[in-house]
């Protein structure tokens, strides 16, 4: 049963690097969208779209619908990691003291914060 | 149409309409403000607010002057590279959301500086607050530009009486009303706002003989093959990918230092209404940012195929201009009384962060146990004041008004975001790091900005060194290593071990993401460090590279 729950842990120890792929992916997306125009001052191109020129349009409704898109995108995501990492607190919470031979365990915790998580 | 002395005719009609405006946010700043008892409410709301609200608070917040009246201004002068300048200033709400906001309201912090302290301790957030004052300062100083135009095109007074008249009516509601009180505001501004500017440009549009008047933001490509025949190089892009480049340092990164913004994530109910927030913000803002492209647009439009004539000293005005010859004085009025929307809810994220700074993050970090009563009425003190000296600096204005706003963008770019970001996915980061990063990074943007010392800049454009980009591609960087770099050094001198809270830090950092344990693990990352300080040694030393320009 401890080994079942400790597996789960490792598995759910992904909350921490989802958190990190997260912001670091989401972060380049919303600032690739948001800088059309350096993108095309590198590898302009001649020609038009809706009547607009495409140098000018593009940027404009990516950095509209495009952003707004990835906001979507970054709000489920932002709180589905939450969700996660709520989860995993509970687990690591939930998991016996480990033995006192043998190898260390990964997922216990090494020191425990002194305050509580609040706000949420 | 040739220029000369723009202002309403009728002033009465101008007048009736701002006031009413006003009585209007008053009522609502009152009505609101009743229940604002303790500093939590003056300047977070309660940490309360629904997330409609606070997403068009946030876009209302953003949206300043510059929006309303300074983006048509340097469009008129920089034409489309200005636009693609301004297109990812969208971006701040979400990066900061995503990158520090939920960390920093799940702290409970007020303000990035509260972070800073619980972070780098004392020395540090007092440097920070003293450069986030005057990034708050600095962004009033382009609104009381705005407002004192605002009403001497209004009023056709001078530029001087506009400024005083303007800017204490403005203070003095501000003064009253609050974070709350701005915010339910700011909710209905975002409103009036959308409303006053959108509906006006179609008309306009549609008197210029655009055939898309019935959604300006997008639909006036049937104007475009007479713009390229009037102006052929409209919509080229003019400058190097370099100075695109310098965007991202002084601006998107700018952006994330600005205090008034990170408040209003955390006026926020909860994490995911903040974040729900965040997608009403980047519609709205998305939807009122196009429009001005093509008030924009109309405006060189204007200038270069129906004869009109707009001086260089009016170009903060052309927005206010178009209406006054296209459209009827009423429209005018109610064009003004958005402007000045704009101007009063940004002004308001501007003083009330200046409040909070130094009553809550100088003077009760210095003195911990004063009242709060006391600290209240400090705060109270410090908006009033900040805004007479965002007054006083307006009495002789830089030549645009967007410049001394967005030059404030690259000293928080600088002096803040590098301390609130690496500070929240770095547990090395520590004090002597985020001191020397602050302190030296911000003393080197000033010294390249061409307002101390003019001889010292980085391009010899005065628009890109005005703005800030050249300094902040070199000082941004700059800040960044330091912070690193000193950290990791200091962390590892034995005699300063005592003199640094490692052990606090670290569980700060586990507990503002989430977490209810600690792990060596998490938020330590070498190799995350070590490219950093890499790719920001390669823009530093790009930023040093010729510009040409």
């Amino acid at each position: 049963m401890d080994t079942e729950i400790r597996k789960e842990g490792r598995d759910s120890m992904n909350a921490y690097k989802k958190e990190v792929r997260f912001t670091i992916g989401m972060t380049a997306a919303f600032i690739l969208v948001g800088n059309m125009g350096l993108i095309f001052s590198i590898f302009p191109v001649d020609a038009m779209l809706f009547g607009f020129p495409v140098m000018y349009i593009i940027p404009i409704l990516m950095g509209w619908f495009g952003v707004f898109f990835l906001t979507i995108v970054a709000g489920k995501i932002g709180n589905k990691i939450d969700d996660e990492i709520e989860r995993e607190n509970e687990l690591l919470n939930s998991i016996p003291e480990p033995a006192p031979i043998g190898t260390p365990d990964p997922v216990a915790p090494v020191i425990t914060a002194s305050k509580k998580v609040g706000g949420v | 149409m040739n220029d000369g002395n723009w202002q309403l005719s009728n002033p009465v009609l101008g007048l009736v309409v701002v006031g009413l405006t006003f009585l209007l946010f008053y009522v609502v700043g009152f009505l609101a403000n009743r229940k604002s008892s303790s500093a939590k409410d003056l300047y977070v709301g309660g940490a309360n607010v629904g997330a409609v609200t606070n997403g068009l608070a946030m876009a209302a917040t953003y949206m300043s002057l510059a929006t309303f009246l300074g983006i048509t201004a340097l469009i008129l002068q920089l034409q489309v590279p200005f636009i693609l300048l301004w297109i990812q200033l969208i971006l701040a709400i979400p990066l900061i959301t995503i990158i520090y906001g939920t960390s920093l309201r799940r702290m409970g912090a007020f303000s990035p500086t509260h972070f800073i302290r619980d972070r780098y301790g004392v020395t540090a957030s007092i440097i920070a607050a003293l450069f986030m004052i005057l990034v708050s300062i600095m962004y009033a100083l382009g609104q009381m530009i705005g407002i004192a135009v605002t009403f001497e095109t209004l009023l056709g007074i001078p530029y001087m009486t506009g400024l005083i008249v303007g800017g204490l009516l403005i203070v003095g509601y501000i003064t009253i009303g609050g974070m709350a009180g701005a915010t339910k505001n700011a909710a209905i501004q975002m409103f009036i706002m959308a409303l006053m500017f959108i509906v006006p440009l179609a008309a306009i549009m549609k008197a210029v003989g655009g055939t898309g008047w019935f959604f300006p933001p997008l639909f006036y490509a049937d104007m475009v093959p007479a713009m390229l025949e009037s102006v052929p190089t409209f919509f080229d892009y003019q400058f190097s990918p370099k100075w695109y480049f310098s965007i991202i340092p002084a601006l998107t990164i700018g952006a994330l230092g600005l205090p008034h913004l990170a408040m209003r994530v955390y006026t926020a109910s909860s994490l995911k209404s903040a974040r729900s927030a965040m997608v009403w913000f980047a519609f709205i803002l998305g939807l009122v940012f196009s429009a001005t492209y093509a008030m924009g647009f109309v405006g060189v439009f204007a200038t270069a195929t129906q004869g009109l004539t707009v001086s260089a000293a009016d170009a903060d005005k052309l927005t206010i201009i178009l209406n006054l010859v296209y459209n009827p004085e009423w429209v005018t009025a109610l064009v003004i009384a958005g402007a000045i929307s704009a101007g009063l809810s940004t002004l308001s994220g501007n003083l009330l962060a200046i409040g909070a700074l130094l009553s809550q993050d100088i003077v009760s970090t210095l003195k911990p146990n004063i009242s709060q009563k006391a600290s209240l009425r400090l705060g109270y003190t410090a908006i009033f004041f900040g805004g007479v000296a965002s007054i006083l600096l307006a009495i002789d204005p830089p030549a645009f008004l967007v410049v001394s706003i967005l030059w404030a963008f690259g000293l928080a770019g600088v002096t803040n975001a590098p301390l609130i970001i690496v500070g929240v996915w770095w547990k090395e980061a520590n004090k002597f790091g985020a001191i020397a990063a602050a302190v030296v990074g911000g003393i080197l943007y000033i010294v390249v900005s061409p307002f101390v010392f003019p001889s010292i800049v980085l391009t010899g454009h005065s628009l890109t060194d005005g703005l800030g980009l050249s300094g902040a591609m070199l000082a941004v960087p700059v800040s960044f290593i330091l912070l690193i770099v000193v950290s990791y050094i200091t962390n590892r001198i034995p005699s300063l071990s005592n003199r640094l809270t490692t052990q606090a830090d670290t569980e700060l950092v586990e507990r503002i993401h989430g977490w209810t344990d600690v792990q060596p693990y998490r938020y330590s990352s070498k190799v995350g460090a070590g490219i950093t300080v890499i790719a920001c040694v390669a823009v530093a030393v790009w930023a040093l590279m010729p510009w040409n320009m």
